[in-house]
């Protein structure tokens, strides 16, 4: 069943990559390009049922978007994968702490995404 | 970022100034050699004899550097494990005026004059390595453009792969609607109620029509018999007349022998017969008329027995059986029509069972390439420590022009080696590190952690 997921990356080819790979598992996309984005467009109103994010992304990273997605009451238990090219497993850990799911290395398989969101998305 | 206190060079000894020398210059080609490694970016081709230019210029820049301060009795102070400032490295950049004349300022003047009396071969040697460090500056004067450009270039193929990559995505999307909608196309093709009732209610059309024809075939074929019958039923009665035809010719050959008798007996009784004899000529001439009346009738049914045999011929025989054999041929063309339908209705559901799998084998491959298409912003992000990297050198080949311009002075000199530390803390992938510590050779091969992992 297809599910509403926020798609936050700084690249342009990742956003068209996941939105591609998420939109022909049925799911309905909306995307952004950084994480203040991300945090206006979820105060916005925006409910999704899952948050992809970045992890180095400018000013706001992916830590910090996680930490603000879990300070907003009806977003506190949402699962947010984080999709990144880092590797330091210090980093899954500060990932882990500020409340984020999962953990993936980029590039993502179409496979292993859908795969995980169905473990983290009830129904999906 | 390593730290080490800060070290004064002394004195002159030769091998000192080269081993500060070599290790300045193993700084240089080693940072400038991990761009050329980092990633395999389009440009490291050029890339490295850039680094190779650059190693041997600094190497002899260096050389000269700490030569000169001990000619002049200067210091020059390096500040290794101080954090670089690219602003702060312009800034010294830019306080030059991209002046290259060499050795310059009073500090210089004032050596040049203190050695003059004294010493002539030193005179001599101050000389020497002022030209060389004129000469050096000069070339380092020209490194900021040089790797602006590398710089640039770099900066492009980002540009460039990325517009690439948007463009891939957008076709390889466009390909995967189009086979999305062959699937679907297929799928209702293959289970189209309105197909299968067309295919059904064909093969039950044809399925009537050679039971039409066998039930025709039958009917005819009794109609036949019936037939054959009724001739035989003519031919009976025909039979029959002869019979009776042949009754009344007997008669009329006795009634004739009886009028003979009486016209011999009348002839016999004379004058008192002649009445009588009239009487039995009359009934012999109707005896001849009876008898020929009876071979008439004879032979109008025997002509008729014939015409019916001959009728029956043409129609019972000759007209059924070209109608068994069309009737034949009809059915054993409505069967191959019908085995023919089965054929191709069997080979088109085959071929949308073929079309619709490959178009599953194309659809699965070019999904994991939309995946692939990642690689783009890993490439980036090497690519973003790559102009990190030519950024330095940019920089520090500026201050190194810097001390040789004004050498009396004391300078704050970046680290080349506490750089290289620097962007080891930057990389973000365990191969950028495992590349980098293989290239200074030092540290162990980190490994790649899981590719996915729930918390």
């Amino acid at each position: 069943m297809g599910k509403k997921i926020l798609i936050v990356d700084d690249s342009p080819t990742i956003l068209m990559s996941m939105r591609g790979m998420l939109e022909r598992a049925g799911h309905a996309v909306s995307d952004a390009a950084s994480g203040e984005a991300a945090v206006s467009v979820l105060k916005g109103g925006l409910k999704p049922d899952l948050v992809i994010t970045d992890f180095h992304m400018g000013a706001m990273d992916g830590i910090e978007l996680v930490r603000q997605v879990r300070k907003m009451a009806s977003l506190r238990f949402i699962p947010v994968l984080m999709v990144t090219t880092e590797s330091q497993q210090a980093k899954r850990m500060e990932a882990k702490a500020a409340g984020a799911t999962g953990w993936l290395v980029k590039p993502v398989q179409p496979e292993a995404l859908l795969q995980v969101i169905r473990q983290v998305v009830p129904g999906a | 970022m390593t730290a080490s206190e800060p070290s004064e060079v002394r004195a002159n000894p030769a091998l000192r100034c080269l081993a500060g020398a070599a290790v300045a210059a193993l700084g240089t080609v080693v940072v400038i050699g991990l761009i050329g490694q980092l990633t395999g970016w389009p440009g490291g081709g050029l890339v490295a004899p850039i680094a190779a230019a650059a190693a041997g210029g600094l190497v002899v820049g260096v050389a000269v550097a700490h030569g000169i301060p001990r000619l002049a009795g200067g210091r020059l102070t390096s500040r290794a494990g101080t954090s670089w400032s690219l602003p702060h490295i312009r800034a010294v950049d830019e306080a030059s005026g991209g002046r290259s004349d060499g050795p310059r300022g009073a500090a210089a003047d004032s050596a040049r004059a203190a050695l003059e009396p004294s010493d002539p071969s030193a005179m001599g040697r101050f000389d020497a390595v002022s030209a060389k460090a004129a000469l050096v500056t000069s070339e380092l004067g020209h490194y900021k453009e040089l790797l602006g450009i590398l710089r640039d270039q770099v900066a492009n193929v980002s540009v460039e792969t990325e517009g690439a990559a948007l463009d891939i995505l957008t076709r390889l999307n466009e390909i995967d609607r189009l086979v999305q909608d062959m699937i679907a196309f297929l799928n209702h093709a293959g289970t189209s109620a309105r197909m299968v009732d067309l295919m059904d209610r064909t093969e039950a059309r044809l399925a009537a029509n050679r039971r039409l024809l066998v039930e025709f075939r039958a009917g005819r074929d009794e109609a036949a018999v019936e037939s054959q019958e009724r001739l035989a039923e003519v031919q009976g009665m025909v039979a029959e007349l002869n019979r009776v035809v042949g009754q009344v010719r007997t008669i009329s050959k006795q009634t004739n022998m009886l009028a003979f008798n009486a016209a011999i007996e009348a002839a016999r009784a004379g004058q008192f017969g002649k009445g009588f004899a009239v009487v039995a000529s009359e009934v012999k001439q109707l005896s001849r008329d009876s008898d020929k009346a009876a071979l008439d009738v004879q032979d109008g049914i025997l002509r008729l027995q014939s015409a019916i045999s001959v009728s029956m011929e043409t129609i019972v025989h000759k007209r059924l059986n070209a109608e068994r054999k069309g009737f034949e041929v009809i059915t054993a063309s409505m069967s191959e029509l019908s085995e023919n339908l089965e054929r191709i209705i069997s080979h088109q559901r085959d071929v949308l069972v073929k079309i619709q799998e490959s178009s599953e084998m194309i659809a699965h491959p070019i999904m994991a390439l939309i995946g692939s298409i990642q690689f783009q912003d890993i490439t980036r992000q090497e690519l973003q420590h790559v102009s990190g990297g030519i950024e330095f050198v940019a920089g520090h080949s500026g201050q190194l022009r810097v001390v040789l311009e004004d050498f009396g002075r004391d300078h704050d000199l970046g680290s080349a080696r506490a750089a290289i530390a620097e962007l080891m803390a930057h990389y973000v992938m365990s191969q950028q590190r495992n590349i980098h510590g293989a290239a200074i050779g030092t540290g162990e091969l980190e490994e790649k952690g899981s590719l996915v992992q729930l918390f």
